[in-house]
């Protein structure tokens, strides 16, 4: 399963399916372990070639800790550190960027 | 460093958690043994997969559209294949 692949089936561009917010970051936790997912993937951009600042990275990260944690069911979450892919970032800066997701509790992820 | 990878391999070593790669451009290139060698723990396609398939219809649709060809349509998955896959839990 793909956020590009879920769009494709809306008839929508990648990136049109989206969560922004820290809340809906953790709406999209309960409602992926709702149908039965066993884990997601968030790729912290707005759109398909735009990275988050730093804090709503972070934040979303967190906002989706917090609603992994409170299911009654194993979840895996993965922050995936796409800036390497759009080229905003180096790998050093990936590998702070992930170290801050960590922090926040969670699996690394990363595309380059 | 850029891309790469040993990148991926210097981001395994540098941090704590499990480290998920996502297969899709030049890491297709790889193989699973690759990934655990470096101690990669998960692969997963992210969108890879599904634009593989959008490849297939958008080319056999260019030539249908266009040439009005269909011999794309030759090489097409038994049915009963894709309902066994569905019928899996």
């Amino acid at each position: 399963m793909s956020s590009a692949a879920h769009a494709f089936t809306l008839g929508s561009p990648d990136g049109k399916v989206d969560r922004d917010t820290l809340d809906g970051t953790a709406e999209a936790v309960r409602v992926a372990a709702e149908v039965g997912l066993q884990g997601i993937a968030d790729d912290l951009l707005q759109g398909t070639q735009t990275v988050y600042d730093l804090d709503l990275a972070v934040g979303k990260i967190r906002a989706a800790t917090e609603a992994a944690r409170a299911l009654p069911c194993d979840f895996v979450l993965m922050a995936r550190a796409d800036g390497i892919m759009v080229d905003t970032y180096d790998i050093n800066e990936a590998i702070g960027l992930l170290k801050a997701f960590s922090a926040a509790g969670q699996i690394v992820f990363t595309r380059l | 460093m850029t891309k790469s990878f040993a990148g991926l391999s210097q981001i395994v070593a540098q941090t704590d958690k499990p480290v998920n790669a996502l297969v899709a451009g030049d890491y297709a290139s790889y193989d699973r043994a690759d990934f655990t060698k470096i101690g990669v723990a998960r692969l997963s396609l992210g969108s890879a997969l599904a634009r593989t398939m959008h490849r297939v219809i958008h080319d056999a649709a260019t030539v249908m559209f266009g040439a009005g060809e269909f011999s794309a349509l030759g090489d097409d998955i038994d049915g009963g294949i894709a309902d066994a896959l569905l019928a899996k839990d």
